[in-house]
C-alpha cells in the first residue's frame, strides 16, 4: 500500500468514532437505495403473482388453431409451457337456484393446463380421461346443485346464441345471460351433442370467471394426442423471457400458424401490464416514484458523507500541506479522499445492501396481516430480489460515495504546505460573518452571543446542519400529514354510512321471498337494529320561507351555477311545450325546486321509530290521510365544514305535494338518459300529497354524516308507500328492497346471514360491511404508512449521524477555544449556557426554515386531496409538536456529548493540543 | 502589602516510576505592584507555577493564596469566577477567541462577568496599545504583536491581582517584543499592577524588581534587583 492511502486508513482508525458513525451512515443510505428497488420488484412480482392466480398462468392465448400447428408452438424458443384448452360448450344446469346463471360451462385442458391456469382443487383429482369432470364448487354454493365425486352427469351439451337483425352470434362466458322473452329477444340454446362425463373431485370458483358469467365451469382432461390436425385447439403460452422482443415473436409466430385464417391471437394483458410490455404508464409512474424516493435519499445520503469527507480533509489539511510540501502531487491528495471513500464504501455498501435486504423481508413479514384482505387470491408479499437489484442499489450507492467525496477530493487536491501552516478555516473569518445583532447580547447574554457567533463562523458547517435537520422535518411533516388527511378522508367515506352492514338480494326472487329472508336475518344474533327499507324519488317545490337562511345561503349558488345552463335549454323546451316556461319561472329565489326521498320502513321499524319521535304509529298507516316522517336535523358541508343544522322551517301538519316524472317507463324523481328505455320523450307527471307527521332528528337507522341540501328524506310506513305507489304505473314501482342493519359485531352476523343464505332460495345476496370496508381501508393505509414512516426514520436517522458527525467535530476543534475562555474565568454554567444556546439556534434556524416548507408541502397535499375529497385543511400539529421536540433533543444531546468530554479537560492540556 | 503567598507547592505528573516532579515544594511571596521575572530552563517546572498560579492548573499539594483567598479551596465555578476577577493571563501564543473582534476580545472578563465596561479605562488601554484604529478586527485579521497587544488589554481590562505572562515576546520580532515589555512596564508602574513573567530573554529578566531562578522544580535563586 502506498503511503498516501497507509496514511488515510491511519486517519480514519485515528477518528474512530466519526469513521463508525459515517460507515453508519452509509449503511442506512445504501440499506434505502437497495429498500427501494426491491420493494419494487416485490410489489411487481406480488401482483404478478397475483394475475396468474386470477387468470392463468400465461402470456400469450393463440386461440383456435388447428391441431396439426400446435407442435409449431410447443417447440418455439420462447415457449416456456404452454397448456392446450378448447371450450367444449354449454350444458343446461337443471335446478339452479340462480335465474342468471342456468348453464354448465364445459371446458376440456391438457395436464399443463390444470397446472397453468391454477386451478385449486378442493377435493378429489384432476380428470386424466376425457370422460371425465372436475367440478366448481360455485355450483353447490351459488346454484344449489349438489354434485359428489364419482357422480355421472350425462350432459346435452350446444351452444348459447342470440339472433339479432337476422345474424346469429354465439354467446361466451363473457356475455352475461338474456333471459328469452316473448317478443323473441333474448337467447337461445342449441343442443349438438350429449356426452357423459365421471366428476372426479372439486375445485374452487376459477379466477378467471366473471361474475356475471351464465354457466358454472366444470373442466374436463383434452387429449393431446386425440386431435386430429383439423381439430381447433387454444395454446396457451408462458413465455421464458418476458419482454417486448417476445410481443414481437408472438405476432410473427401467429402470422406463420394462422393457416385456417381463423385463429386469435390474445394477450394476458391485465399480467403483461406488470412486466411493462404494454400499458406502460403503470410501470412509468412506479419508476417515477421510486426515482423521487431515491434522489432524496441520495440527497440526505450525499450531504451526511460530503460533510464527514470535508471535516476528515480539513482535520488532515496540515497532513495533506506537509506531504505536499515534500512532494505530493494534486493527484495523490485528491485520490486520498476517494481512497477514503473507497474504504467507507467496500464496509458499508456490502453490509447496507445485507441489511436493506433483510429489513424489507422482515418489514414484509410483518405486515402481511394488514394486506390479507386486499386480495382474494390469498397471494402474499414476499422479498423478491434480482442481480439487477442489486446491482442497481450497489451502482447507486457507489455514485453516492463519488459525488460526495468529488468536491472534498478537489479541496484536499489544492491544499498547499502554506496553508497547512494556518489555520485555514479561520484564515478568511470575516467580522461581517460573524456579526451578531446587540439584541442577542441584551435578551440572552453574552454566552449566548458567543454560542451564534461559533455556529456563524463555519456557515459551511452550519448549513450542512441546518439542511439535516430541514430534511428530516419536511419529509416527517409532509408524511403526517398525508397520514392525516388520507385518515379524514377514509372516515368520511367509511362515516357516510350510518349503518353498519347492508343487505340486498340481487338474484330474482319474489317480493314474500324477500320478506321472509330478510325478516328472519334481523332476529339473528348481532342484527342490534334494522330496516328494511324501500325508496321513491319524486321532486317537490319548497317556498323560501320553508328554507332557512342558512341553507338557502348553500344551495342558491347552486341554482346560479346552473341557470345559464337553463337559459340555453329554455328556447328548445318552449317550442316543445308552451307550459314549460311557466313551471320553470317558479325557479327564482322565492322557490325551491327540491328532490324527495319517499322510504318505507318496515313494520317493526316503524314501531320503534314512531315512538323514538314521540308520533302514533296508527296515525303513519292511515292512508286515507296519507302522513310521513321529515327528516329534519341533517348534517350539511358549509364551505368546507360540516355541521348540523335544520333543513327546513316546516310545522307538522304541513302538506307538501309531490311531483313524479315518469318516462313511459319506469319511474324515477330525475329524468333519465336519453336513449334509455323508452327514448327522451317527455315525461308524465303525477302528484302524490303527503302530510308531515312529525319531525325527526335522524334517519330510522341513524344520523347521516352528510346530506345534500337540495335533498329531503322522508319516511312513511309501508302502508302509505304502497298506497303512494298504487298512484303510480305500476311499471315505474321500485322493487329494490334494501336491509340495513347497525351491528355490534358485523363480521359475525355477515357469516351468520351467509350461512343462512345457503338453506334458503335466495341463489345471490349484496352484504355490504362497512366496518370490513373501513377496516380494509385502514389497514391498507396503515400498510403504507409503515412504509412512509420507515423510510422518515432511515432519513431521520441518516441526518442524526449527520449531525453527530458536524457538531461533535466542530466542538472537538475547538477545544482550545473552550480552553482559553475557561482560563479567562468562563465558568461551568456559562459553558452550559453558551453549549445549550448553540443548540437552541441551531433547532430553531432548522425550524425557521423547515416549518414553513413543511406548511406549503402540507397545503399542497391537501389542494391534491381535497379535489377527491371535501374537508378543511387541517395541520398535524402533535406531530408539529413532536418535530419540534426531536429536533431540540437531537441537537442537545449530540452537544451534550461532546462537550462533555471537553468540560472535564484540563486547561493547560487542552491549551497545548496542536491547532489542527 | 502581600498579594500572592505560595506555599509548599508540588506538582507531580504520572505515577510510580515514571512520575515527574514538576515542581517540588516550592514557597515564596509577592507583593503589591512587584514585577517579578521567573526564569530557568525548558522543563525546569516554571510554566507549570504560573498556570498554578493562574488557577488554570492543579497543584498536587500546597497551596496558593490570592490576597488571602485559599486559590484551590474554592470549587470549580468559583474558581472561574477567581480567574476572571482576579488574574490577567497571557500567554505565548495569545490564545484569542477568533469569532470575536478586538474588543470583545479586550473586554472578555467583564462580559463573561457581565459587568459593565468602564469606558474610561478602556479607551485608555485600547489607546496605550495602539489598538484604536483595530477595534472591529478579528484576531485572523491582525500581527501576531497586534494579537499580544489584545491579549495583554485582555488581561488588564479587568484590574486584576495579578497578571500572569508565561512566555509573552517568545513568538515576536524584537521590535514588538521591546513593545510588549514596554506595555508591561508601563501597567506596573501607571496602575502598580502585580506582575510576574516568564522569560528566557535576560534583557527582558533584567528590567524586573525581582528575579525568581527555577531549576529542576525547585527555587534556585531569588534576588531582588531593583528596590
Amino acid at each position: 500500500m502506498n503511503i498516501m492511502n497507509a496514511l488515510t486508513l491511519r486517519h480514519l482508525k485515528l477518528n474512530k468514532k466519526r469513521t463508525v458513525v459515517t460507515i453508519i451512515g452509509v449503511i442506512l443510505s445504501v440499506s434505502m437505495i437497495t429498500a427501494v428497488p426491491t420493494i419494487m420488484t416485490s410489489l411487481l412480482s406480488m401482483m404478478q403473482r397475483s394475475v396468474i392466480a386470477d387468470t392463468g398462468n400465461w402470456h400469450v392465448l393463440y386461440a383456435d388453431i388447428l391441431g396439426q400447428n400446435v407442435n409449431i408452438v410447443m417447440n418455439d424458443k420462447n415457449t416456456d409451457t404452454a397448456a392446450l384448452s378448447k371450450d367444449v360448450g354449454y350444458a343446461v344446469l337443471r335446478g339452479s337456484k340462480n335465474k342468471n346463471k342456468p348453464y354448465l360451462f364445459i371446458k376440456s385442458y391438457d395436464e399443463q393446463g390444470f397446472i397453468n391456469f391454477g386451478l385449486k382443487l378442493i377435493e378429489g383429482r384432476f380428470p386424466q380421461s376425457s370422460n371425465e369432470i372436475v367440478i366448481s364448487s360455485h355450483v353447490a354454493e351459488n346454484g344449489g346443485v349438489e354434485y359428489k365425486v364419482g357422480d355421472v352427469l350425462k350432459l346435452d351439451i350446444g351452444q348459447r346464441y342470440m339472433v339479432e337483425d337476422e345474424k346469429i352470434s354465439t354467446l361466451g362466458q363473457t356475455s352475461g345471460f338474456k333471459e328469452a322473452s316473448d317478443d323473441n329477444k333474448g337467447e337461445k340454446f342449441a343442443e349438438q351433442f350429449t356426452k357423459e362425463y365421471t366428476v372426479t373431485g372439486i375445485i374452487s370458483r376459477p379466477g378467471f370467471e366473471p361474475y356475471w358469467a351464465p354457466g358454472y365451469t366444470v373442466i374436463s382432461y383434452l387429449e393431446k394426442n386425440e386431435l386430429t390436425p383439423n381439430d381447433t385447439v387454444n395454446v396457451s403460452v408462458a413465455w421464458k423471457s418476458i419482454n417486448k422482443k417476445a410481443n414481437e415473436h408472438a405476432n410473427k409466430l401467429f402470422e406463420s400458424i394462422n393457416t385456417s385464417g381463423s385463429s386469435s391471437i390474445t394477450y394476458n394483458r391485465q399480467l403483461l401490464r406488470y412486466y411493462g410490455i404494454i400499458g406502460e404508464d403503470l410501470l412509468t409512474m412506479l419508476y417515477t416514484l421510486a426515482a423521487i424516493v431515491t434522489l432524496l435519499i441520495i440527497t440526505g445520503s450525499v450531504a451526511l458523507i460530503y460533510n464527514s469527507f470535508a471535516i476528515s480533509i480539513s482535520e488532515r489539511s496540515r497532513h495533506l500541506g506537509m506531504l505536499a510540501s515534500v512532494g505530493a502531487t494534486k493527484k495523490q491528495k485528491s485520490r486520498s479522499v476517494f481512497f477514503e471513500g473507497f474504504v467507507v464504501g467496500i464496509i458499508g455498501i456490502p453490509l447496507g445492501v445485507f441489511f436493506g435486504t433483510l429489513g424489507i423481508g422482515v418489514t414484509f413479514v410483518l405486515v402481511q396481516p394488514l394486506i390479507e384482505g386486499l386480495n382474494n387470491t390469498g397471494v402474499k408479499l414476499t422479498l423478491v430480489t434480482s442481480p439487477g437489484t442489486i446491482v442497481v442499489a450497489v451502482l447507486l450507492s457507489l455514485l453516492t460515495i463519488f459525488v460526495s467525496a468529488y468536491v472534498p477530493a478537489r479541496r484536499a487536491s489544492k491544499v498547499s504546505p502554506v496553508d497547512a501552516l494556518r489555520q485555514s478555516q479561520d484564515i478568511k473569518l470575516t467580522s461581517r460573518a460573524v456579526k451578531t445583532s446587540r439584541l442577542t447580547r441584551k435578551i440572552f447574554g453574552f454566552e449566548a452571543e458567543l454560542g451564534l457567533k461559533n455556529l456563524k463562523r463555519n456557515s459551511r458547517r452550519y448549513k450542512a446542519t441546518v439542511f439535516s435537520l430541514v430534511i428530516s422535518i419536511v419529509l416527517f411533516l409532509s408524511v403526517s400529514s398525508l397520514s392525516l388527511l388520507t385518515r379524514k378522508s377514509v372516515d368520511i367515506v367509511s362515516g357516510g354510512y350510518p349503518y353498519d352492514v347492508r343487505v340486498f338480494v340481487v338474484s330474482s326472487a319474489t317480493a314474500q321471498e324477500k320478506k321472509d329472508f330478510y325478516t328472519a336475518i334481523t332476529k339473528m344474533a348481532y342484527a342490534d337494529k334494522s330496516v328494511i327499507e324501500q325508496t321513491m324519488n319524486a321532486v317537490f317545490t319548497a317556498d323560501g320561507k320553508l328554507i332557512p337562511d342558512q341553507i338557502k345561503e348553500i344551495i342558491e349558488p347552486n341554482y346560479k351555477d346552473i341557470e345559464p345552463n337553463y337559459k340555453d335549454i329554455e328556447p328548445n323546451y318552449k317550442d316543445i311545450e308552451p307550459n314549460y316556461k311557466e313551471n320553470k319561472s317558479e325557479t327564482n329565489t322565492n322557490t325551491f325546486d327540491m328532490e324527495a326521498e319517499i322510504k318505507s320502513i318496515d313494520e317493526a321499524a316503524l314501531e320503534r321509530y314512531a315512538k323514538e319521535i314521540g308520533v302514533d304509529p296508527a296515525r303513519l298507516k292511515d292512508t286515507e290521510n296519507p302522513c310521513g316522517v321529515l327528516v329534519n336535523t341533517v348534517t350539511i358541508k358549509v364551505g368546507n365544514k360540516y355541521s348540523r343544522m335544520k333543513h327546513f322551517n316546516i310545522e307538522q301538519g304541513q302538506k307538501l305535494k309531490f311531483i313524479h316524472h315518469i318516462y313511459d317507463g319506469k319511474s324515477s324523481g330525475e329524468p333519465q338518459k336519453p336513449g334509455e328505455l323508452g327514448g327522451p320523450g317527455e315525461p308524465e307527471e303525477y302528484g302524490t300529497i303527503l302530510e308531515i307527521a312529525a319531525l325527526a332528528d335522524s334517519t330510522p337507522i341513524g344520523e347521516t354524516t352528510f346530506t345534500d341540501p337540495l335533498r329531503a328524506v322522508f319516511i312513511v310506513s309501508e302502508e302509505v308507500y304502497a298506497h303512494m305507489q298504487a298512484k303510480l304505473p305500476e311499471e315505474s314501482h321500485n322493487t329494490r328492497v334494501l336491509l340495513l342493519i347497525k351491528s355490534s359485531n358485523p363480521s359475525k352476523l355477515v357469516k351468520g346471514i351467509e350461512e343462512y343464505q345457503k338453506q334458503t332460495s335466495i341463489a345471490s345476496v349484496d352484504i355490504f360491511d362497512v366496518a370490513a370496508l373501513d377496516k380494509a381501508n385502514r389497514q391498507f393505509e396503515t400498510f403504507i404508512f409503515v412504509f412512509f414512516y420507515g423510510f422518515v426514520a432511515l432519513i431521520t436517522a441518516i441526518c442524526a449521524a449527520n449531525i453527530f458527525n458536524t457538531i461533535s467535530t466542530s466542538i472537538s476543534l475547538r477545544k482550545r477555544e473552550f480552553a482559553m475562555l475557561k482560563s479567562v474565568g468562563m465558568t461551568p454554567e456559562g459553558f452550559n449556557k453558551m453549549i445549550n444556546y448553540e443548540s437552541l439556534f441551531y433547532g430553531i434556524k432548522a425550524l425557521l426554515y423547515g416549518l414553513p416548507i413543511s406548511f406549503g408541502i402540507m397545503y399542497l397535499i391537501y389542494r391534491v386531496l381535497s379535489n377527491s375529497f371535501g374537508f378543511a385543511f387541517a395541520i398535524p400539529w402533535s406531530s408539529v409538536l413532536a418535530a419540534v421536540i426531536v429536533v431540540f433533543a437531537l441537537v442537545g444531546s449530540t452537544m451534550l456529548y461532546a462537550s462533555s468530554k471537553i468540560k472535564k479537560e484540563n486547561i493547560i492540556d487542552a491549551l497545548k493540543t496542536e491547532n489542527i | 502589602m502581600e498579594i500572592l503567598r505560595v506555599e509548599n507547592l508540588s506538582k507531580i505528573y504520572g505515577k510510580g516510576e515514571t512520575a515527574v516532579k514538576a515542581l517540588n515544594n516550592v514557597s515564596f511571596s509577592v507583593n503589591k505592584g512587584e514585577f517579578v521575572a521567573i526564569i530557568g530552563p525548558s522543563g525546569s517546572g516554571k510554566s507549570t507555577l504560573l498556570h498554578i498560579l493562574g488557577g488554570v492548573d492543579t497543584p498536587t499539594s500546597g497551596r496558593v493564596f490570592v490576597e488571602n483567598t485559599d486559590v484551590y479551596a474554592l470549587d470549580e465555578t468559583k474558581l472561574a469566577i477567581f480567574r476572571r476577577r482576579q488574574i490577567g493571563l497571557i500567554y505565548q501564543f495569545y490564545n484569542l477567541i477568533p469569532v470575536l473582534n478586538v474588543e470583545e476580545n479586550t473586554t472578555l472578563p467583564l462580559l463573561l462577568d457581565g459587568r459593565k465596561v468602564n469606558k474610561n479605562q478602556f479607551n485608555e488601554i485600547i489607546s496605550t496599545l495602539g489598538l484604536t484604529d483595530r477595534l472591529n478586527y478579528l484576531p485572523n485579521q491582525l500581527s501576531g504583536g497586534q494579537q499580544q497587544r489584545v491579549s495583554i488589554g485582555r488581561a488588564l481590562i479587568n484590574n486584576p491581582a495579578l497578571v500572569l505572562a508565561d512566555e509573552p515576546t517568545g513568538n515576536l520580532d524584537s521590535k514588538n517584543s521591546a513593545d510588549i515589555i514596554e506595555l508591561l512596564k508601563l501597567s506596573n508602574k501607571r496602575y502598580n499592577q502585580t506582575l510576574i513573567i516568564i522569560t528566557h530573554d535576560e534583557r527582558i529578566a533584567l528590567q524586573a524588581d525581582r528575579i525568581i531562578s527555577i531549576e529542576d522544580g525547585q527555587i534556585a535563586k531569588d534576588e531582588v534587583i531593583h528596590a
